[in-house]
């Protein structure tokens, strides 16, 4: 027999208590452990989503600049303009890789149910994403349409099918279906930019313009040149995940209360089930102090037991937080302004150690003050008169 | 000096509302090493409460106490848990069993407490000394009060004590048990441990080395 076997014994006595205490420390654990896993992911996913543009800057016209460059990735119309001519102005200047134009525009389907993004782009556009793969082919004419993977799913259509496309009255061929990118890109309909131009009647004007450079580290000095032509303004997408970083603080900052009240509240539930099982062995302890346990020895049983009940939890929590983390994602999605493609939960070793840790801390602190009483119950205490 | 038990003028006073209960009322004693002490007295006239002073379960409200050559009323807690642990062995009246553990458990937690962790093989021959060979795994809500008793003393032999306290060790045994536990404490004291233990039963306090008769908190003989 050990102390930890003792202090097992001693947590088993009252099954449904420890196992409600295990559960509300579990509930605390997956909470952290979501949370953290998706300040991870979240990061990582923006990151992630930018960098697999393979566009450096966004020029779009003054005014809005931020909003076109989150547009781009992101959709959305804007009703702001850039010259066509723009275009070949920016593939001109030193520094400029490549540069593709963008027509952005959402139109609401007939019954209201939905906002269908289109996309008219430029021949350039796909080297500016090294990470499509086209199925099928490129357009061929102003009646070529080619599809978002997700598109494609809902709406059943695959290479050499049509597709009539009601808010705009016509039929389209579809000629090519963009491989799966877990980005936002699989949900839109691409067009050829002219045929764009003119189903929307933006004939020469473009939403925005994309730009990958030679050299990364001649952002400043490329935007400088840019920002020389005439109603362009020019956002590097590093600022732009930084924006969006900013945009979430407030949902971000709501996460954590939540957290702050679920490990309060497991707190105190650990706090109040190790008290009572400290309280209601009184005489126990004394018994044990009467054999000769020191009062450290008394302690470190109430101490031990606090911890096992965390470690149970911890491992609860976890395993809860990765079997639940697709629901987990799924709610959290709902509250946030910006859904980067990919995984929003990321747990790594950093956020299992960090709420393993945090656990573990609060176990001490509900388990300090409980062990603290132990300790002091004296011998005196077996032989006291009832 | 060859006492292990020594205490002088030791009075313990306890409090029961406002009256003042004197349960030992000034007690010199002295025990020497090898010697088997049984302590008779009526209900009440403190057997317990100075055999917990001795103990060092519980504290004397003056007068002092010294056990194996060491003040123990003036020890913190701390030591006098160590002196509890190594030096002594205690039958308690009330046994003090944990519930949660089994007889085996009970006997082997005083060594969870010292510095051999592990006596589980000790234990076992200590159950089977007391006669509860077959008993091990049975938890004390499932043994008699005799069986209990005898989990208490296979307990307190577990450290291998100087000093055995035992409170009514027979108390709750049937003539045979109560003879067959005797005479282990009489084979125990041959072997030179030092045993103090109170009674009732005259005819085995008779075979004692020494008698002492309590009544109201003084020795009257
Ligand atoms: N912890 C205590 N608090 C208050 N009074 C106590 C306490 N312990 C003992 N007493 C009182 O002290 C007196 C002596 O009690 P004690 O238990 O020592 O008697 P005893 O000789 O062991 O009796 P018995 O033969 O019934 O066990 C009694 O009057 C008892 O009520
Ligand atoms: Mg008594």
């Amino acid at each position: 027999m050990t102390i930890t076997s003792l202090a097992i014994k001693n947590l088993k006595r009252h099954r449904v208590r420890t196992l409600l205490t295990i559960l509300g420390v579990a509930i605390a654990a997956a909470t952290l452990f979501s949370i953290l896993s998706f300040d991870v992911g979240y990061r990582k996913s923006l990151h992630e989503e930018v960098s697999n543009t393979g566009i450096h800057l966004f020029v779009s016209t003054e005014g809005c600049p931020l909003e076109a460059a989150s547009l781009i990735i992101h959709g959305g119309e804007i009703p702001k303009f850039l010259q066509m001519e723009r275009l070949k102005e920016v593939k001109s200047v030193e520094g400029v890789k490549q540069a593709g134009g963008f027509l952005i525009f959402s139109l609401p389907t007939p019954d209201g149910s939905k906002v269908d993004l289109f996309y008219g782009i430029s021949d350039d556009v796909p080297k500016l994403k090294p990470n499509w793969k086209i199925r099928g082919s490129w357009f061929k004419d102003e009646n070529s349409i080619v599809l978002g993977s997700e598109v494609a799913r809902v709406e059943k259509r695959d290479v050499g099918d049509k597709i009539y496309i009601e808010s705009l009255n016509k039929e389209f061929n579809v000629v090519g279906i963009l491989e799966r990118t877990y980005g936002q890109d699989d949900g839109f309909y691409y067009l050829p930019l002219t045929a764009a131009q003119k189903y929307f009647r933006k004939e020469g004007k473009l939403t925005a313009i994309g730009v990958q450079l030679f050299d990364v580290s001649q952002l400043q000095s490329v935007k400088n040149k840019l920002e020389t032509l005439p109603d362009v303004y020019v956002v590097p997408a590093e600022d732009m995940s930084k924006r969006i970083l900013e945009l979430i603080g407030g949902t971000k900052a709501l996460m954590y209360s939540v957290l702050l009240v679920a490990l309060m509240v497991s707190g105190l539930g650990l706090l109040n089930t190790i008290l009572m099982a400290t309280f209601e062995r009184q005489k126990e302890f004394g018994y044990i102090r009467c054999v000769g346990a020191q009062p450290f020895e008394v302690m470190k049983l109430v101490i031990l037991e606090t911890l096992m009940i965390c470690l149970l939890g911890i491992v609860l929590g976890i395993a809860g937080g990765l079997g639940l983390s697709v629901s987990i994602e799924q709610w959290i999605r709902q509250f946030l302004p910006y859904i980067p493609a990919g995984r929003l939960l990321r747990p790594n070793v950093f956020v299992v150690l960090i709420t393993v840790g945090a656990t573990l801390a609060l176990g001490v602190i509900a388990g300090l003050y409980p062990s603290y009483r132990a300790g002091k119950i004296s011998p005196m205490e077996a032989i006291r008169n009832e | 000096m060859n006492n292990i038990v020594e205490l002088k003028n030791v009075v313990k006073i306890y409090h029961r509302g406002d009256e003042e209960l004197h349960s030992v009322a000034g007690i010199d004693l002295a025990v020497g090493k090898g010697d088997f002490v049984s302590i008779v007295g009526p209900s009440g006239s403190g057997k317990t409460t100075l055999l917990n002073l001795v103990g060092c379960v519980d504290t004397p409200t003056s007068g002092t106490i010294k056990i194996d050559a060491m003040e123990t009323s003036r020890l913190r807690e701390k030591y006098l848990a160590k002196v509890r642990n190594k030096k002594i062995g205690f039958v308690f009246q009330q046994f003090f069993l944990l519930p949660t553990l089994t007889a085996l458990e009970n006997v082997a937690l005083p060594a969870l407490f010292s510095e051999h962790k592990a006596k589980e093989e000790r234990a076992r021959e200590l159950l089977s000394v007391v006669g509860l060979s077959g008993r091990e795994h049975h938890l004390p809500a499932h043994l008699s009060g005799g069986e209990m008793q005898r989990v208490a003393i296979a307990r307190a032999l577990i450290n291998d004590p100087k000093l055995l306290l035992a409170d009514e060790p027979t108390g709750n045994l049937d003539t045979a048990n109560a003879e067959a536990i005797f005479g282990l404490f009489e084979k125990l004291n041959q072997r030179g441990l030092t045993i103090i233990a109170v009674t009732h039963n005259m005819e085995l306090a008779k075979r004692t080395k020494t008698v002492r008769h309590l009544k109201d908190g003084r020795f009257v003989d």
